[in-house]
C-alpha cells in the first residue's frame, strides 16, 4: 500500500513514515499542501495523511480541492482541534476519518489498515487468525474447530484483535469498538475482559494469544 | 433650500448628551408646560367668575330699581311724580358707577312702540334702541361687547315701564389683563428660575454617578481591590453601587480561581515535563546499556501519555466552558447512559469482587450532549471504584422526579470517603485531596475529573454535589439535571 503523509511538522512526519515503513508499507512525506496540490499526492497515493494546520494552503483546502475533482482517495485528517465542530466540518470537507493530536501511532496504523480495507474488500462475515476462527454471523468462535462461549464484551474485544491480527490495538480503540466510548480515564476497564479472555483461549499453551504491550495496549500475535 | 447653520460658540459648550443637561431640559420643559397650563386655566376662571359676578350684581340693581318705584309710588301719589323720583334715583346711580362705566336706561313701552324716558349720557345707541320681548319680565343679556339687565318694573294703563343697568365687558377684561399683568413676571421669574433650580437638582442626583465612574474608571483586571461607596440610603444609585459591588466580588474571585487555575495547569505540566527531559539528559549523558535506553523511552512515553490526559482534559474544559448557554437539540436518556456506564465498568468492579449495582427508575429523559452525559457518570464510577477497597460496594442510581422535573442521578460508594472541610472543594480544579505525588498511582487521575463533571452538569442547567458521613465512610455524588419538555396533550 502507498499511503502519503502530508505534516508541516518533520519530527512527526519522520515518526509516522518510519512507522508505516516497518508496517510494511511505503510512504512518502509532503511538507506542505501546495506540493501536495502540484505533485498529486491524493491521486497517486492508496491512503493519504493529511494535516489540517499547513502552512500556505490548509489540509481542508486541498482535501476540497481534490473532492471536488472527483479524487476519491480515502484520507485521514490529523489535527490539534479537537473539538465536534471541528470534526463536523472535517468530514464536510470530505475526509473518511479524524485523528486528533497527539495520536497512538498504533491507533494511525490500525485506521490506515481499516480505511484501506472498507475501501477496496467487501466486508467479511468471518475472520480467521491460525486456530482462531470468528463467525461475526453466528457470534461464535471456535478454537481448532472447538466451540468456545464468549460474552459479547470478549466477543467484541477479540474481533478487533483479530482484525488487527499482529498490530497493537490501544485501549481507546478496544473502549470505542466494545462501548462506543473513548474512555481514557484511570480505570483500566479492558484488563479485566482480556484476562477472562485469555483464562479461555490460552487452556493448553504457556505463552498467550494476546500480547500485553506496556503503554501501548493489545495485540493478537498469530500467523 | 438649506438651513441656514447657526453656530453658537456657548452652545456648543453645553454637553448636550449628559445626563445632567438633559434632566434639566426635560424638568425645565415640564415645569414651564404646567406653569402655563395653570396661567391660562387661572385667566379662563376669573374672566368667567367676574362676568358671572357682574350679571348678578347687575339684575339685582334692576330689582332695587323695581322696588324702589313702588316705594314712591304710594307717596308721591302719581306716575309721573314717581317716575321723575325714579329718574333721579337712576342718574344718582349712574354717576356713583362712573368709574366701572355703569349705563342706566329707562324706557316705556306702548303699542306705538318703545321710547326712551331716561338715559344715562354714556348708554350705546344699540342698545337704547334694542326692542323689548315683552314675554319676558327680567333677563339678562349680551350684544355688542355689553352685557345688561332688564326688568319691567310697572304696568299702568297699558304704559309699560322698563328699566336697563349694564356695563361694557372692556371694564371686566381690564382686570382680567390686570392679573394677568400681575402673574407675568411670576412666570417670567419661574421661566428664569426652574432652570437653575433643575440644574441644581441633577447635579445633586449626578453626583453619585461621578463617583461611580471614578471608581470604575480606576478598575483594572489586574487590580480589583476597589468597590464603590454606597451612602447607606438604599436608594436606586446606592442600590446600584451594591449590584456593581457583587459583581466585582465574583469577577475578582473568579479572576483569583483563574490565576489559581493556570499555577496548578503549569504545575502539572511541569512535572511530566521535567520527569521527561531529566531521565532523557540523563540517558544521552552516556553510552548505556539497551535495556537502560529502553526503560527511559518508556517511561517517557509514559508520561507523554500523562500530558496528553491533561491536554485533553483542560480542552474538554474550556469546550464546556465556551459553549455555556448553548442549547441542545438532542435528547439523552440517562438511565440508557447509565446501563451503558455499568456494562463498562461492571467487569472491572467484579474482579475486585465490588458489589455494583444499578438502579433506574422512571423516565429521566434529559436535553443534552450524550458524550457529556456519559463523561460524567463515567468519571463519577471511576472516582468510585479508586476510592472504594476491594469487596467495597458501589450503587449508581438514577431517577426522575417529575414534580421538580429533574432527574437524579447517584453515585454512592463505601470507599475512603472526604472530609469534611474538603467538600466544597472537590469540584474544583486540581483539588486533590491527600494526594499521591506519584503520577503512575492509579488512585491519582487526572485532577480535572470532577471539576469536568461540574463543567458539564452547569452547561446542561444543572448542578452536582457530594456529601460524605465522614472519612472511611464513603461518599455520595449526586447529580441533578432538568428533564426534558415534554409538551402535554391539550385536555
Amino acid at each position: 500500500m502507498h499511503v502519503a503523509i502530508v505534516e508541516d511538522d518533520p519530527v512527526i512526519a519522520k515518526a509516522v513514515a518510519t512507522a508505516i515503513r516497518e508496517a510494511g508499507h511505503e510512504c512518502t512525506w509532503v511538507p506542505d499542501g501546495e506540493t501536495a496540490v502540484r505533485q498529486n499526492t491524493l491521486l497517486s497515493n492508496d491512503v493519504v495523511i493529511l494535516d489540517v494546520m499547513l502552512p500556505k494552503m490548509s489540509g481542508l483546502e486541498v482535501l476540497s480541492a481534490a473532492r471536488d475533482a472527483g479524487v476519491k482517495t480515502p484520507v485521514i485528517l490529523l489535527t490539534a482541534l479537537g473539538t465536534v465542530t471541528d470534526k463536523l466540518s472535517g468530514f464536510r470537507s470530505g475526509a473518511d476519518d479524524y485523528l486528533v493530536k497527539p495520536f497512538a501511532i498504533d491507533e494511525l496504523l490500525a485506521r490506515i489498515q481499516a480505511i484501506h480495507r472498507r475501501t477496496s474488500n467487501k466486508p467479511t462475515m468471518e475472520i480467521e487468525a491460525g486456530p482462531l476462527q470468528l463467525s461475526l454471523a453466528t457470534k461464535r468462535l471456535s478454537l481448532d474447530g472447538r466451540t468456545i462461549d464468549l460474552t459479547p464484551t470478549e466477543f467484541s474485544i477479540l474481533e478487533l484483535l483479530m482484525r488487527f491480527n499482529g498490530q497493537v490495538v490501544t485501549r481507546k480503540m478496544l473502549c470505542e469498538h466494545v462501548w462506543a466510548f473513548d474512555w481514557d480515564g484511570p480505570t483500566n476497564v479492558i484488563e479485566v475482559h482480556i484476562n477472562r479472555l485469555r483464562g479461555k483461549l490460552d487452556k493448553e499453551r504457556e505463552d498467550s494469544y494476546i500480547q500485553t504491550i506496556r503503554g501501548r495496549g493489545y495485540a493478537l500475535a498469530i500467523d | 433650500m438649506p438651513w441656514p447653520s447657526i453656530d453658537v460658540p456657548l452652545l456648543r459648550r453645553i454637553p448636550w448628551g449628559s445626563l445632567r443637561v438633559r434632566l434639566t431640559l426635560l424638568n425645565s420643559a415640564a415645569v414651564l408646560l404646567a406653569m402655563l397650563i395653570l396661567l391660562f386655566a387661572v385667566r379662563v376662571g376669573v374672566r368667567t367668575a367676574l362676568f358671572n359676578a357682574t350679571e348678578q350684581t347687575l339684575l339685582g340693581e334692576v330689582r332695587e330699581v323695581a322696588m324702589s318705584l313702588e316705594e314712591y309710588y304710594p307717596s308721591s301719589g302719581s306716575f309721573v311724580a314717581s317716575r321723575d323720583l325714579l329718574v333721579a334715583e337712576l342718574r344718582r346711580k349712574a354717576e356713583s358707577h362712573r368709574d366701572r362705566s355703569w349705563f342706566l336706561q329707562l324706557l316705556e313701552n306702548n303699542q306705538d312702540g318703545t321710547t326712551t324716558v331716561w338715559a344715562s349720557d354714556n348708554c350705546p345707541e344699540e342698545i337704547l334702541t334694542e326692542p323689548i320681548d315683552e314675554a319676558v319680565k327680567e333677563k339678562v343679556k349680551r350684544a355688542a361687547r355689553h352685557r345688561w339687565a332688564r326688568k319691567l318694573i310697572d304696568t299702568i294703563g297699558g304704559q309699560k315701564l322698563y328699566v336697563r343697568i349694564g356695563m361694557p365687558d372692556v371694564v371686566i377684561e381690564k382686570e382680567v389683563d390686570n392679573l394677568t399683568w400681575f402673574l407675568l413676571p411670576i412666570g417670567i421669574g419661574f421661566t428664569l428660575l426652574t432652570p437653575l433650580a433643575g440644574y441644581w437638582l441633577a447635579l445633586r442626583a449626578t453626583q453619585p454617578i461621578a463617583g461611580i465612574l471614578k471608581t470604575a474608571g480606576k478598575l483594572k483586571p489586574t487590580k480589583l481591590g476597589d468597590r464603590l461607596m454606597t451612602r447607606g440610603t438604599n436608594d436606586e444609585l446606592d442600590q446600584l453601587s451594591a449590584t456593581i459591588n457583587r459583581l466585582l466580588d465574583q469577577v475578582a474571585r473568579h479572576v483569583e480561581r483563574q490565576q489559581q487555575f493556570v499555577a496548578d495547569a503549569a504545575h502539572e505540566l511541569r512535572g511530566p515535563l521535567a520527569a521527561m527531559q531529566n531521565s532523557l539528559e540523563v540517558a544521552t549523558s552516556k553510552n548505556r546499556s539497551l535495556d537502560s535506553y529502553q526503560g527511559t523511552i518508556e517511561e517517557a512515553l509514559g508520561e507523554t501519555r500523562h500530558l496528553t490526559k491533561l491536554a485533553n482534559d483542560l480542552l474538554l474544559l474550556a469546550e464546556v466552558g465556551n459553549s455555556l448557554g448553548s442549547v441542545f437539540n438532542e435528547e439523552c436518556d440517562l438511565g440508557e447512559v447509565a446501563r451503558q456506564t455499568a456494562a463498562m465498568f461492571g467487569g472491572t468492579a467484579e474482579e475486585r469482587s465490588i458489589e455494583f449495582t444499578i438502579h433506574t427508575s422512571g423516565e429521566a429523559t434529559v436535553r443534552g450532549d450524550e458524550r457529556q452525559l456519559r463523561q460524567v457518570i463515567s468519571n463519577l464510577v471511576d472516582n468510585a471504584l479508586r476510592f472504594t477497597p476491594d469487596g467495597g460496594r458501589i450503587a449508581l442510581a438514577v431517577e426522575s422526579n417529575q414534580a421538580a422535573h429533574e432527574a437524579i442521578v447517584t453515585v454512592t460508594d463505601s470507599g475512603r470517603g472526604v472530609e469534611p472541610e474538603h467538600l466544597d472543594r472537590v469540584f474544583d480544579r486540581f483539588f486533590q485531596a491527600n494526594a499521591a505525588r506519584d503520577r503512575s498511582d492509579i488512585k491519582r487521575g487526572g485532577g480535572l475529573g470532577l471539576s469536568i463533571c461540574r463543567s458539564i452538569v452547569e452547561r446542561h442547567g444543572g448542578r452536582i454535589s457530594i456529601d460524605s458521613p465522614g472519612v472511611g465512610l464513603g461518599a455520595t455524588v449526586a447529580v441533578i439535571v432538568p428533564l426534558r419538555l415534554v409538551r402535554r396533550k391539550p385536555l
